[in-house]
């Protein structure tokens, strides 16, 4: 830990406000002259809309204006994807491509005025046949053309997979499937829309405001200058709040046609199927193994659901690529259309259910061999990138086995499974490794010092709950060597320096970057200003002789020698100092990823028999940790909601409609406070400058890695029930 | 949609009988759910809340009269001693903030088969007293339930309360849910021993179209307790697991969304044997209430 803020375990400081409710969302934003809207959605998965009668809902009290596709809106075109869900504009014909599809914007005076009068709108439709669900359509799945989303090798090979997996001694081999799964953040998605002429402002909340405002600029066909995104903070995301989606140019649209502000929340149900979600996937995996547990080969095949509107393939089986040594691979995605909305970024996309097939299927080999699970992780241990063969910019996953064996007390596991019991409850371990591709992207702020020695940092990131103002506010610190405490910080608005988004676990690294570039300006520029300032005591000294702490710059050789930023700026008269930081990821030597190991202990009532996590311990190598506080909060709810994940989420589909059967939070069940044991959270904290010159890396996604194969590898451990399916309910356990 | 409040019994019975389509609402805990879904739009809301007389419980003739407005959280809070069974059940219900509002009376008016106080009302063989302008009377719980979410209320009745018989033995709840808490439940059973009548009552929650008691494995734990009650020994564990199995064949369950029909008969006959040993090992260490 820096003594000027860098990994201090800070108080996040936005704390007071969340909790006394003087936080502002973006459904707190209220313009003059505001109209509300509410989105009227299909009933049916297929077909066409035969008919659709506003006029009762145009008649009713308030309505200011109803729009469907029998208006035409005319968009410039769809935006570039990724980060707009869909290649089907809203409104751009009469098709249904799924239940819940928005088919009409009515808006009115007030929230209930519209909400009344969008169940007013009558559609008829003329229902097609629905693809209901991924098994129907896993006839038809097929390996998707690169582009869009389609933007990682569908289709991998590597050395000769066949031969080596029929010169395996030991191979195991099965099929795992994860559940239709929903990102169900406590915040809605919200956009309120403001049109000054041709210039657009979007109140959105939105978890990158400078992807999105091109995006939304060019579906209008606008300049970039003339659309500012705003979010100010976001009540959870996960990956739903990662694209712009229809709600967000509907409204757009409607304020625009009506000339007044519009603001849409919209509703719960609309969260599970409007705004993206993780599709189900189906996942065959073999591993050929030596005796001795080194692996040959993996082949690892997977499918997942996509929508008809979008070809969105998870990249599931980058686990089997990337994470250990094996000089034979063979893997493939292929996408199944169904009638259901479209599928999104997920914490954690591609890795979350594709790890846990893999770490299954290693635990299936660990018990075919009688190893130990860790053992056989350590003995396959790549020490350069299976694919690349580049070096990785820093790696201590071994350090991560280590530490997480012996402080969960790993050793008191009993390799035979059902053995260890205690009442009515079966006990089981588990573990699994963690792997994420770090990824980068150009992020840019300012640091301005004032006259009052306060400091303000602005960039174009957004909080979405991970603590982002924080950690931002410390790096900053760090780098000007002032306390955290004079820090502000600005953030969620494109008319501030373009941040990085709040997705990908990208905020840390990429944005802490230019925060620290910035902050590193500021202070070099003041260094100057006073060594070649008469006035300034520190006049005459070469740059590098003096230090600066406690908002105090000194001479490093006589420390009493000097004077604060407030003095130094006040007598010249700069106010404010502003340094930039403009970071830009270059090519790498390196391959960038952050590791971690799950250990998890599982207590099942044999005769109910449900699973409770009674103990789960992380150990996390994300480089250094800007915040102990934060990242240990972090990382908890990304194990929760992983826990959720392996135990209890799945978003049902009827059979025959593929409509979600229970689209809302009193079914569909996230862990509550009692479903949680201990977790603890152990970080590595070494600084991988190879990554970034902050030595940070992301945390988001890495937490939640390989969790529900650690619960489930413990079940397994617990009762000898391999459960392949995923969530593991009482039933599949029955 | 009107909206009435009245500040009297007499007054909220005009109003029902007035417009009978109007839905009573107390705590709100299952009413706005349904609105919000829009499962409903009922032409009028008859609110409660300003009906002093159904808002609390007190002692008649031996019996607990609670007011079909007393939230479950004072249930809690002052019958945990006299009403132990329907304290344990209310304690599962929601999250402290549905414990504030939420009712035993809004449970009923419900009526749907996941309530968590049917169960232990059906164990202690609760009576529903009703009112309407013609006049009051009372229900048996068993006779009370009709189908799901249908009762024996008439169009202008309101529930006004609930009469129950303070435990004269012990009395326990369990319910199995997907979490631990903030749950409808995947079924819930609850047992309430009754020496004085050396008889055993029973109750089902979501486990049928009603909730339900299980008469035969009521009768045949009266008959292996019979010889039991004056000088208490342990349970032999067939005889729990009888018991079990008889609860479990007294229930008619569906699959839905929170469980398949075959997990809940199972999780019932093991709900009903864990629920029946705990009370009657707190019967042979002499205490008449369960620590609820």
């Amino acid at each position: 830990m820096s003594e000027q803020g860098i990994g201090a375990a800070l108080t996040r400081v936005e704390a007071r406000d969340k909790v006394t409710g003087a936080a502002r969302y973006t459904a707190d934003v209220v313009l003059p002259g505001m109209a509300y809207a509410a989105l009227v959605s299909s009933q049916v998965s297929a077909g066409r809309l035969r008919s659709l009668d506003v006029s009762a809902a145009k008649a009713a009290p308030g309505v200011l204006g109803v729009f469907s596709h029998l208006d035409r809106p005319t968009w410039h075109r769809v935006p570039a994807i990724p980060y707009f869900g869909e290649t089907r504009m809203p409104f751009s014909d009469d098709r249904i491509h799924h239940a819940g599809q928005h088919i009409a914007i009515v808006v009115a005076s007030t929230r209930q005025q519209a909400a009344h009068a969008a169940a007013l709108v009558k559609a008829e439709y003329e229902a097609g046949k629905p693809v209901p669900t991924l098994e129907k359509a896993l006839p038809s799945a097929y390996v998707a053309a690169q582009g869009n989303y389609v933007n990682f090798p569908q289709e991998t090979v590597r050395g000769t997979p066949e031969e080596a997996l029929a010169g395996s001694p030991v191979r195991v081999k099965a099929e795992y499937r994860t559940a239709l799964i929903s990102h169900a953040p406590i915040e809605p998605s919200v956009t309120t829309a403001t049109w000054e002429g041709d210039e657009l402002t979007l109140y959105d909340t939105s978890q990158a405001v400078v992807v999105h405002r091109g995006l939304v600029a060019t579906a209008f066909g606008l300049p970039e200058d003339k659309v500012r995104l705003v979010c100010p903070l976001i009540g959870g995301a996960f990956g739903a709040k990662t694209h712009v989606w229809g709600h967000t140019l509907l409204v757009a649209l409607a304020a625009r046609r009506l000339g007044r502000p519009v603001q849409v929340v919209i509703t719960r149900k609309q969260m599970f199927t409007t705004t993206g979600h993780q599709p189900p996937t189906v996942q065959r995996i073999e591993i050929g193994a030596e005796r001795d547990g080194r692996l040959r080969v993996i082949t690892h095949d997977s499918t997942n659901s996509t929508s008809f509107v979008a070809e969105r393939p998870e990249n599931t089986v980058l686990s089997s690529v990337a994470t250990y040594a094996v000089p034979n691979l063979r893997t493939r995605v292929r996408l199944a259309r169904m009638n259901f909305g479209t599928p999104t970024a997920m914490r954690t996309p591609g890795d979350g259910p594709g790890s846990f097939a893999l770490e299954c299927a290693l635990d299936e080999l660990a018990h075919e061999l009688g190893a130990d699970p860790v053992e056989l992780r350590r003995r396959n241990h790549a020490d350069v990138h299976p694919q690349s063969g580049k070096p990785w910019s820093g790696k201590n996953l071994l350090e991560c086995y280590r530490i997480g064996a012996e402080r969960f007390g790993w050793h008191r596991r009993d390799r035979r499974p059902g053995t260890r019991r205690e009442g009515n409850d079966l006990i089981g371990y588990g573990m699994a490794t963690a792997r994420r591709v770090e990824h980068h992207r150009a992020a840019e702020s300012t640091v301005d010092i004032r006259t009052d020695g306060g400091v303000v940092v602005r960039t174009a990131t957004q909080d979405i709950g991970g603590g982002t103002l924080t950690t931002m506010i410390q790096v900053a610190a760090d780098a000007l060597g002032v306390a955290p405490d004079k820090v502000t910080i600005t953030v969620g608005d494109t008319d501030l320096p373009p941040g990085a988004p709040t997705f990908g676990s990208i905020t840390s690294g990429s944005n802490g970057s230019a925060v620290r570039l910035a902050a590193q300006d500021a202070r070099g520029a003041a260094i100057r200003l006073a060594v070649g300032d008469k006035g300034s005591p520190l006049h005459g000294l070469a740059e590098d002789a003096v230090d600066v702490r406690d908002g105090r710059l000194f001479a490093k050789a006589d420390p009493r020698r000097g004077e604060t930023y407030a003095v130094l700026l006040t007598r010249n008269r700069v106010n404010p100092l502003r340094g930039n930081g403009k970071y830009s990821p270059a090519e790498s030597q390196y391959e960038t990823s952050t590791f971690g190991a799950h250990f998890t202990e599982v207590r099942i009532d044999r005769d109910l028999p449900r699973v409770r996590v009674v103990r789960h311990l992380a150990v996390i190598d994300c480089g250094i940790v800007l915040n102990t506080k934060t990242a240990r909060n972090q990382a908890q709810g990304g194990i929760i909601g992983s826990i959720g994940v392996a135990l209890m989420e799945e978003l049902r589909q009827d059979p025959v409609s593929g409509r979600a059967l229970a689209p809302a939070l009193t079914d569909y069940h996230v862990p509550v406070n009692a479903d949680i044991g201990q977790i603890d959270v152990h970080f590595v904290n070494k600084p991988d400058h190879n990554s970034n010159p902050l030595g940070a890396k992301g945390l988001g996604e890495i937490c939640s890695i390989g969790v529900s194969a650690a619960v489930a590898n413990a079940v397994f451990n617990a009762t000898g029930r391999r459960i392949r399916d995923l969530p593991i309910t009482p039933r599949r356990l029955l | 949609m009107d909206f009435i409040r009245p500040t009297s019994l007499a007054e909220a019975l005009r109003a029902k009988a007035e417009v009978p389509e109007a839905v009573p609402i107390a705590g709100g805990t299952d009413v706005m759910v349904e609105l919000n879904f829009d499962r409903r739009r009922p032409p009028a809301l008859l609110d409660l809340n300003a009906v002093g007389e159904i808002a609390k419980w007190s002692e008649v003739d031996g019996r607990i009269r609670l007011g079909a407005a007393v939230p479950y959280v004072r249930v809690i809070d002052e019958l945990g001693d006299r009403l132990p069974g329907l304290a344990m059940a209310a304690r599962t219900v929601g999250s402290p903030q549905i414990r504030n509002r939420g009712t035993v009376g809004g449970n009923l008016a419900a009526a749907s088969p996941a309530g968590d106080s049917h169960p232990p009302l059906l164990a202690s063989d609760a009576v529903v007293e009703v009112a309407s302008v013609r006049g009051t009377r009372t229900i048996p719980i068993t006779e009370f339930y009709l189908g799901v979410k249908r009762s024996a209320l008439e169009p202008d009745e309101l529930i006004t309360a609930v009469l129950l018989p303070p435990a004269d033995g012990p009395q326990q709840f369990s319910k199995v849910g997907t979490r631990n808490a903030m749950v409808i439940a995947v079924c819930s059973f609850a047992v309430a021993l009754h020496p004085a009548s050396g008889t055993v009552g029973t109750g089902l929650g979501s486990a049928a179209p009603t909730p339900r008691r299980a008469p035969e494995a009521e009768d045949y734990i009266a008959g292996e307790l019979s010889a039991l009650w004056q000088s208490p020994a342990p349970l032999a564990d067939s005889v729990l697991r009888r018991f079990g199995e008889l609860v479990g064949a007294a229930a008619q369950p569906i699959d839905d969304v929170r469980g398949s029909a075959a997990y809940r008969r199972h999780a019932l006959a093991v709900l009903a044997r864990r629920t029946l040993g705990w009370a009657w090992h707190d019967y042979c260490e002499g205490r008449v209430t369960a620590c609820a």
